[in-house]
């Protein structure tokens, strides 16, 4: 029999592997278009049998989504037992849904209730540091599941999370395709029929006496245009929009030392001003060298007020955890004349920092940084460059907060009214003297860094910070 | 960052200033607040104001701040208690004050061991900078001293009733299992002695005998550590804190008195203040701002002096004193104003080519992808790349572990993870890279498709370059992830700045792909040619 040549892959296919869900046909490298064209056109050879399953799919309802974002309520209620709440009563004020937790945890038998007051059972206390089965569950709920893909244990929970209202079935149909026996004994050929007109086709005259193929209308498959990733395109209008202000752009480096990261910046060596965030250590016993006079004069600085300074610890290699650094180093180029003043500079880079991972928190960002040096600068202008920076987000208002930066004094939070709320985007100061003075810079000098990420995240709609380097073509596709 | 806790009505109550209010200033200040719920107020306390850490020392800057009458003033007085300190080499630092009629109950006992535990783990480090010892002065039997102690010594420790070693307090006791690490390096072990014997053994504990109780009258305080400005900060604020419960005394220290608090004294001048700030204030308007946060200020003619308290240990010069006038007028009470500073606005190099490099890639029909500069050894080895690659040593997923040499592993984990989407995927990404310890912007761009070859590939390379004004040649070259006689070097000038091929099947099937894989990669260098 004569098929396709698109059918012949898929027959070729089929008899390999006897069958297959027509969905998963893409891998062939066919469009969801042609995939149904050529079922439709095999179907009605004899060559293929469809059969309709039905299957059972789960997916979150809203309270389960919002359990997956803040914990199921007997995980909170145990963290509040453990935490030393044990009255239910105050629990119940503390957490509406305590009853709920209490409840589950009672039927787990880790805790039991004597007199209005919660007793823990023997073996609660491993759920501190271990998931509940529940909670693994939820977290693979994240993308909708088959009823299949489940274990029987697994299955148990679903129906319990079906009475909770933690998830929602849907039925659901899925269409299996096989090859039927006369298609495995038919001998196939690729047909002669033309599907595409060829320049051949046209001098010979072929069309006069073969049959042009039909096509249905919605056989189409999407197509997307090519484009920069949302996230860069928000960036390039951030940076025409500080370029049109004046500004210059920088780049420093992301393998660092602390000395530029923290020490240059008064971050002192044994103090807990030095943990404002934590730093990636990179693993090598290679140092980088780094100018003796300007790395004399900064541990004078703080040998002066912090008494000690750890010149081990400062030639540490780490990976920049903010781009202040880069700040740092322009102070030293304007040190060496490389860089005149006045100078308003900027600069959007990675820094990374080993925080938890979760919606809000990722190892890699980008910070938005900038100085500003010249004679007359006040912390009146530092607020009123702000004010201007906030307009990026979006705001018409912007509040601003005290605050504790190791290198600036005065310090400044920036907070930016977004609907209702106001949120906190950045942090910004003039430098102390004692970040200036080794650099030989007697003017003020405005800094501020931005969390780039955040303003991204609000611009493009974008809900959990890991979906700015999200893995998934569609939605890259269709942002 | 330290949090703490604490009831609103006590914070009323010992400030006279009402909820609303508190909150208020609070707001305009350093501190953040976290949460409010049940009458109850959760605050971060920024690390340069552990002054603001206990209740009493809050409810005094709000009081302070709201009727503005100059902190509450604290007198130091001398004790007659002797101290002596010798050289200790595992804690160097040593000081100690004591506190004389002490109004002491269940509250007040509470309030001492809760700032003690926070100050153990902010400015002591989890007690490896700063260990602190509390003791009822009265149970203290005539000179104290400080000095260092063989293992076999004896006493019996707090919450105990049977004499140990100190060697078994490390053993035995829960302080000493956690902290005994500290000091076990050293041959001999810190402890403070009175004529009896051991009363402390810093930094894990003290002794039972001079246990404080709710009877106690007199205290002696002790502090030992390894870093000296960390032992200096303590002392101010524990002398700061226990001034609200009792009168602070400076003792004999080695037959001087101890400790020597000097004043901090600065001589502001008007103008330079108000230029820094870009607001006129007047002088009697500075005296009352600065007097809200409780400087003593002295005002004549044009120069004003301010006096320091003793337990601000975040002001280091006139800077810091500023800082304080703005907060005292209000950040949000200014009128921001932007300065008239010329520059010429510039983009980055670097930025200005990846821009052209970007807007070709698209133009050739690339989907731009950004992936993280992390990867782990899992999905080199899939990559089937061996060697080493920069690593960090605190990775906090095993996901997130070592840093990208080349840009192929985050290219072929991103198609892994969209076998199921449609085909023809063409996909590009500009990125860090690093090499050894040197840092790289790679540019990498890939085809996955039923159809796609190495002759396509090459089509789009020789596009990319002609778009750039850049002459290439190609060679063939094996690489390792890529089909032998199916994948070649870009040569510029006879440099080495990529290269491309077909993906090897043996990765293909690694990652559960199903479709060829075209891949090219380019290198920073010809950023110098663009």
């Amino acid at each position: 029999m004569k098929v396709s040549r698109e059918e012949k892959i898929v027959l070729d296919y089929l008899k390999e592997r006897k069958e297959e869900y027509v969905e998963n046909l893409k891998i062939l490298g066919l469009s969801e278009g042609q995939i149904e064209r050529v079922c439709q056109e095999l179907l009605s050879k004899n060559l293929v049998e469809l059969e309709v399953i039905e299957k059972k799919e789960y997916e979150l309802s809203d309270e389960g989504k919002e359990y997956l974002e803040k914990g199921l309520p007997e995980r909170i209620v145990l963290n509040l037992i453990f935490s030393g709440l044990t009255d239910i009563g105050s629990l119940s004020l503390k957490y509406e849904k305590a009853e709920i937790g209490i409840i589950w945890l009672k039927n787990k038998g880790l805790i039991r209730i004597v007199r209005g007051s919660i007793e823990v059972e023997k073996g609660a206390e491993k759920y501190l540091n271990e998931k509940f089965e529940e909670e693994i569950l939820l977290e693979k709920l994240r993308k909708t599941i088959s009823e299949e893909e489940l274990s029987e244990s697994e299955k148990a929970i679903v129906k319990n999370f079906l009475k909770r209202g933690i998830v929602k079935e849907r039925k659901g149909k899925r269409r299996k395709i096989k090859i039927s026996q006369f298609g495995l004994s038919e001998s196939i050929e690729v047909e002669d029929e033309i599907s595409a007109l060829t320049p051949e086709i046209l001098m010979k005259g072929e069309w006069k006496v073969k049959k042009l193929k039909e096509y249905e209308l919605v056989d189409a498959g999407e197509i997307y245009a090519a484009k920069k990733h949302f996230y860069n395109r928000i960036i390039e209008e951030v940076r025409e929009f500080l370029i049109s202000l004046g500004f210059k752009e920088f780049k420093g480096k992301i393998i660092e030392t602390n000395f530029w990261n923290c020490d240059v910046l008064f971050m002192p060596s044994f103090h807990p001003a030095r943990d404002i965030h934590d730093i990636f250590y990179i693993e090598t016993n290679k140092k980088i060298k780094v100018d003796e006079e300007i790395f004399k004069k900064v541990k004078e600085e703080h040998l002066k007020y912090w008494k000690e300074f750890d010149e081990d610890l400062s030639k540490k290699i780490i990976l920049r955890s903010h781009n202040t650094a880069i700040s740092a180093r322009v102070l030293y180029l304007v040190s060496k004349g490389k860089v005149k003043i006045p100078l308003k500079m900027f600069a959007i880079d990675r820094v990374f920092r080993p925080d938890t991972i979760d919606a809000k928190h990722f190892i890699e960002f980008d910070q938005l940084e900038g100085i500003i040096i010249d004679e007359d600068l006040s912390f009146v202008s530092l607020l009123g460059y702000l004010k201007e920076l906030v307009k990026l987000f979006g705001a018409k208002k912007v509040k601003f907060k005290p605050a504790y930066f190791p290198f600036t004094e005065p310090s400044v939070e920036i907070y930016a009214k977004m609907g209702n709320s106001y949120i906190e985007v950045g942090g910004a100061g003039i430098f102390r003297e004692e970040v200036t003075r080794p650099f030989g810079i007697e003017v003020p000098v405005l800094a501020w860094g931005i969390g780039i990420g955040r303003l991204v995240m609000l611009k493009a709609n974008v809900k959990d910070i890991r979906d700015l380097m999200s893995q998934d073509i569609n939605f890259l596709k269709n942002k | 960052m330290p949090t703490v806790e604490f009831e609103l009505k006590k914070l009323e109550e010992r400030s006279k200033v009402d909820k609303e209010r508190i909150i208020e200033i609070i707001e305009n200040s350093k501190i953040e607040i976290e949460e409010i719920e049940n009458e109850k107020i959760k605050l971060t306390i920024p690390p340069d104001r552990f002054d603001l850490m206990f209740l009493n020392g809050l409810a005094n800057f709000i009081s302070t701040f709201e009727y503005g009458e100059g902190m509450k003033k604290i007198y130091i007085d001398i004790s007659d208690v002797k101290v002596f300190s010798e050289s200790v080499s595992a804690r160097k630092y040593f000081a100690c004050f004591v506190v004389e009629n002490v109004k002491m109950n269940e509250e007040v006992l509470r309030e001492i061991i809760s700032f003690q535990e926070l100050l153990h783990h902010s400015v002591g480090r989890d007690r490896e900078y700063v260990a602190i010892g509390i003791h009822d002065l009265d149970k203290i039997k005539g000179k104290i001293t400080y000095k260092e102690a063989g293992r076999k010594e004896r006493f019996i420790p707090l919450s105990y009733h049977n004499e140990m070693s100190l060697e078994e307090v490390l053993e035995i006791s829960d302080k000493g299992r956690k902290y005994g690490k500290l000091i076990l390096n050293f041959e001999k072990f810190p402890v403070i002695c009175d004529e009896e014997g051991i009363i402390s053994f810093p930094p894990i504990l003290n002794s039972e005998r001079t246990r404080l109780t709710e009877k106690t009258k007199r205290i002696f305080v002790d502090i030992t550590g390894t870093k000296q400005k960390a032992v200096d900060d303590t002392l101010r604020l524990l002398m700061y804190f226990f001034s609200f419960y009792g009168n602070v005394k400076k003792v004999y220290l080695n037959n001087k008195e101890f400790p020597e608090i000097e004043e901090k004294r600065f001589l502001l001048e008007l103008s330079k203040i108000n230029k820094l700030i870009g607001k006129e204030f007047s002088l009697s308007e500075v005296k009352m701002y600065l007097e809200k946060m409780g400087y003593d200020v002295i005002a004549m003619n044009d120069k004003i002096e301010v006096i320091v308290p003793f337990y601000r240990l975040d002001v280091f010069n006139e800077r810091d004193v500023i800082e304080d006038l703005a907060i005292a007028f209000g950040y949000n009470n200014f009128v921001p104003k932007i300065s008239k500073t010329y520059s010429k606005g510039r983009i980055s190099r670097r930025e200005r080519i990846e821009k052209k490099i970007r807007e070709i890639l698209v133009g050739l029909g690339f989907l731009e992808i950004i992936s993280p500069t992390f990867v782990n050894k899992k999905l080199m080895e899939k990559c089937l790349i061996l060697e080493e690659w920069t690593k960090v040593k605190n990775p906090v997923s095993e996901e997130y572990t070592v840093l990208r040499k080349n840009l192929f592993p985050s290219i072929m984990n991103f198609l892994k993870n969209n076998i199921d989407k449609q085909y023809p995927q063409k996909i590009f990404e500009i990125g860090y890279a690093v090499e050894g310890l040197r840092e790289r912007r790679k540019i990498a761009f890939a085809i996955a498709s039923s159809e796609t070859n190495l002759s396509e590939l090459i089509s789009y390379i020789k596009a990319f370059f002609k778009e750039l004004k850049i002459e290439i040649k190609l060679e063939k070259k094996e690489i390792p992830f890529l089909i032998k006689g199916r994948s070649g070097i870009i040569k510029v000038e006879n440099e080495k700045v990529g290269y491309f091929g077909e993906v090897h099947p043996q990765v293909l099937e690694n990652f559960g792909i199903f479709v060829p894989v075209c891949y090219c990669e380019i290198e920073d260098k010809i950023y110098s040619k663009i």
